[in-house]
């Protein structure tokens, strides 16, 4: 039987339900959240303004540092420290961010958000610069952008200081530049994002483009650079390769180089049909399987072609799709999907344990801009161990299950197929959450109730069952969670 | 034990593939029975690791040329090998190794991946074996345990599942990580199975996990430890048991951006991780190891403008154990001048990098030459006289 739309619309399309979160009736209500989502601010970061100012202080700080450093070796631990300081910093955002999606009423565009930043990744590996960037990138380049043209966001992500940064377009420099001729600019040409902008963020791989593909991509971004005081992409002519390139067969630059050689550069690769398949097929296979219905993708591509590009075009045939419907739920939740969901089911946000953490640590409340019970100063012993636990159950578990928040091990992103995540020790990481979420968390919930609350309809007849005879309380939540159907969506 | 329905389709291994190209994240070892007292470990490098700059051929006046910043001599640190080549300073973990003559590279050779320069294709065709970008859909390695002589396909391994594709496939193969611990009661434990029961995948992930982490309680003693030494001595542990084949990578070599620091890094992961293998083992069981550590392509001659080294194509790969005759340098050396290099820009493969592990496999455990260039690298020109055994 065909599961109802409530129950895609919350496992397929969100992050899974809980007792009290409200049902949703048709794509509509999904759709209309993405107008009102995109104008919110998120939590991890409630005013873009104060985090630039405060990351560009941090800069020119850590830069003072290093400088007196340099002079005096005994002043290296205070560059040490300060590092420090900012890595902790930056570790209250993970939390935020990972918080984000658990109390949001928006859980289709969160999701689109995930799917966008994943598409487009950027890593807090990289470096401090491009690490306090990050969280700005999703902020600025994503979030606004999920529900638009495509064109819109391919040119927000790839032009982002964020993205800049992570694949070493800030230091490409033209070899016959301005710059290089004035013996000014030393470095020279890195194809490294003229590759992946081809590659992973349109076209796709193995469709038909070269490598002189690549190297004259990578001409034209040549002049495109970071301006590191206001932390904001800039063009710089002095940077840029003269002359005219070829990119799968249409020509760009001239006389005169132009930040709009990339934009339009951009814009051919968006309006591109190996982009538009590349893409549909992609958001097919991780919202409904990872080998969707040929007609879906099908249908999406029509709709973006008719469309131009209008992404909540594709996306409304994506929620209505009546072979999408009928498919059932066979994707396996990736560990930032399972802890979200796994919190909702709990009801981790509305419960008044976590409302009590912020009070103690005098941070504002949920909501506010200062989640800091992630990292807080411990004051007790009992207090110490509560807060390790609950750091085990969101960023740390996410990290040890392999999907690090905001930094993905590849320009390509996390993995997404079923096999990717179902193992041994990806399993064994997951039971144990369940158990520990369980502990903190379940509460005196009646096991078979909690099925019907946050699996209903998709539940099958075995998880009911075992979960039914379950030796105790506590293990038969944990069985629910650890369940197949749980971790599938 | 039933036979995982494991759907390998390409896109899904891709996936997985692409996403280990850039970052120092750790992976699982993954591991597999078979008959007989070799021992064999593969270990996939990913991002593509600069060969000419871990075995660098200073004998060369052009390699100066044409990487102002990452060239290194003798009188600058290089560990010489052999008057021409020599080993960059951040393995010098291996110089031990090279001494003992348990250690051989093989330079200028890449899989039969050209011009493409995707880690995504060239992961995929290093994992595979195969010949080109559409080839097979399963790993070598996995492939190689159907045609080890006297392995039943049936009682050879042990368990299934496995998120590396180069023992992916229809043999079974455990997958497991360091810090992994299931620690529930055997009711528990029971429960958990009548839960997946109606789930293939699910199902097998828990059989697995619930005999791995056995094994792994036996292992592990009191410092499991991080890094890649842990999972060095995992795979390693899990030869001293019954398992003879074991996989992990080393990520991280994908130096576009100043590469002097990032490839310290790495080549230390890769020193550190062969010499946790022989330590593990121990004398007796080394001497009859193998470890091959291939890459998915090399990378560009010149350094690029920015300190580092672009995708290329000619690479290096490693042997290591007590079962090889080391302490050589092997292959062809195409030279550096412009003529010389392929597309003028990487390092000209003179052999195919599949070859250096079809020797190892028929050494190892007899496979068949015929059958490693048939089941195990189709298209593969195999004698059985190649120059690295």
């Amino acid at each position: 039987m065909p599961l109802e739309f409530s129950t895609i619309a919350s496992m397929r399309f969100g992050f899974g339900r809980s007792a009290t979160t409200p049902v949703t009736a048709n794509a509509d209500q999904l759709m209309a959240e993405l107008q009102t989502a995109a104008g919110e601010p998120p939590l991890f970061m409630p005013s873009i303004e104060a985090y630039r100012s405060q990351a560009l202080d941090a800069a020119a700080e850590m830069a003072d540092l290093q400088r007196a450093a340099k002079d005096d070796p005994t002043q290296r631990a205070a560059v040490r420290d300060y590092r420090r300081t900012l890595v902790r910093a930056g570790r209250k955002t993970l939390s935020q961010r990972l918080l984000q999606p658990v109390v949001s009423p928006n859980a289709f565009y969160e999701r689109l958000v995930a799917f966008w930043f994943d598409h487009f990744s950027v890593s807090t590996a990289k470096n401090l610069m491009t690490a306090a960037m990050v969280p700005l990138f999703e902020a600025e380049a994503i979030r606004p952008n999920v529900a638009g043209d495509f064109v819109t966001l391919l040119t927000a992500a790839v032009t982002h200081p964020a993205m800049l940064f992570y694949l070493d377009q800030a230091t490409s420099v033209g070899p016959d530049s301005l710059a290089v001729a004035d013996g000014k600019g030393k470095r020279g040409i890195n194809e490294n994002l003229g590759r992946e902008m081809i590659e992973l963020h349109t076209l796709g791989a193995h469709s038909g483009y070269t490598q002189t593909d690549v190297r004259q991509a990578a001409m034209v971004l040549t002049g495109l650079t970071v301006d590191r005081k206001a932390m904001e992409a800039v063009y710089r002519p002095r940077l840029a390769q003269p002359g005219d390139f070829t990119v799968l067969d249409r020509d760009y630059g001239g006389k005169k180089r132009q930040m709009a050689d990339t934009t339009n550069l951009l814009a051919d690769l968006a309006a591109d049909p190996r982009t538009r398949h590349h893409i549909c097929l992609k958001l097919a296979s991780h919202f409904v399987a990872d080998d969707p219905p040929q007609s879906l993708v099908g249908d999406m591509e029509a709709a973006w072609e008719k469309s131009d590009g209008d992404l909540s075009e594709v996306y409304k045939v994506l929620l209505t799709h009546p072979d999408q419907l009928k498919a059932p739920l066979t994707k396996a939740k990736r560990p930032f999907e399972f802890v979200v969901s796994g919190l909702r089911a709990l009801d981790v946000a509305a419960s008044p344990l976590m409302a009590g953490m912020t009070d103690e640590d005098g941070a504002e409340a949920m909501g506010g801009n200062d989640m800091s019970m992630m990292a807080p100063q411990p004051t007790g012993k009992d207090d110490v161990k509560r807060r390790r636990r609950l750091r085990n159950l969101t960023v740390a578990a996410i990290n040890r299950m392999g999907q690090p928040i905001w930094n993905p091990s590849s320009p390509a992103g996390f993995g997404d197929r079923a096999e990717e995540w179902i193992n041994a020790s990806q399993l064994t990481e997951r039971i144990a959450w369940c158990r520990n979420a369980v502990q903190l968390f379940g509460g005196d919930r009646d096991p078979r109730a909690f099925v019907d609350a946050v699996l209903a309809d998709a539940a099958g007849d075995n998880t009911r069952k075992v979960v039914s005879q379950a030796p105790s309380r506590p293990y038969g939540l944990t069985l629910v969670l650890a369940s197949p159907e749980f971790n599938r969506r | 034990m039933n036979a995982i329905p494991f759907s390998l389709t390409r896109r899904g291994l891709l996936a997985g593939a692409c996403c280990a190209a850039a970052s120092p994240l750790l992976t699982k070892v993954t591991f597999a029975a078979a008959p007989g007292d070799n021992r064999f470990i593969a270990i996939v490098l990913r991002g593509a690791m600069d060969g000419l700059d871990l075995v660098q051929p200073y004998g060369d006046p052009l390699l100066k040329t044409l990487r102002p910043d990452l060239a290194l001599s003798p009188d600058a640190g290089l560990i010489d090998l052999d008057g021409f080549f020599g080993l960059n300073p951040a393995a010098a973990g291996l110089a031990d190794l090279w001494k003992a003559k348990e250690l051989s590279f093989v330079h200028a050779v890449s899989t039969p991946y050209r011009d493409g320069r995707s880690h995504f294709d060239g992961q995929d065709i290093l994992e595979t074996g195969s010949e080109g970008v559409n080839g097979e859909r399963t790993g070598w390695l996995n492939r190689t345990l159907s045609v080890i002589p006297g392995s039943g396909k049936a009682n050879a391994i042990d368990v299934a599942a496995s998120s590396e594709l180069i023992l992916s496939g229809a043999n079974r193969a455990a997958n497991w990580s360091s810090d992994a611990d299931l620690s529930l009661n055997d009711d528990q434990i029971q429960f958990l199975k009548r839960l997946y029961r109606s789930d293939p995948a699910f199902s097998a992930a828990i059989e697995e996990a619930t005999s791995a982490d056995k094994y792994s309680d036996l292992l592990r003693g009191p410092d499991k430890g991080k890094g890649v030494a842990a999972t060095a001595r995992l795979a390693a542990g899990f030869l001293l048991k019954e398992f003879r084949i074991a996989s992990f990578s080393i990520n991280g070599w994908d130096t576009h951006f100043s590469q002097k620091a990032q490839f310290q890094k790495v080549a230390g992961d890769l020193a550190d991780a062969i010499t946790t293998i022989k330590a593990t083992l121990g004398p007796q069981v080394w001497s009859k190891t193998v470890v091959v550590a291939m890459t998915e392509f090399g990378r560009t001659a010149r350094q690029n403008g920015t300190g580092g080294t672009d995708h290329g194509t000619g690479g290096v790969a490693v042997m290591a154990g007590g079962a090889i005759p080391g302490g050589r340098v092997i292959g062809k050396w195409p030279g550096l001048d412009d003529a010389s290099l392929f597309e003028q820009r990487d390092l000209m493969p003179t052999a195919d990098v599949r070859e250096v592990a079809a020797a190892a496999l028929y050494s190892q455990f007899g496979v068949s030459a015929s059958a490693l260039g048939r089941d195990v690298f189709p298209g593969l020109q195999f004698s059985g006289s190649a120059p690295y055994i």
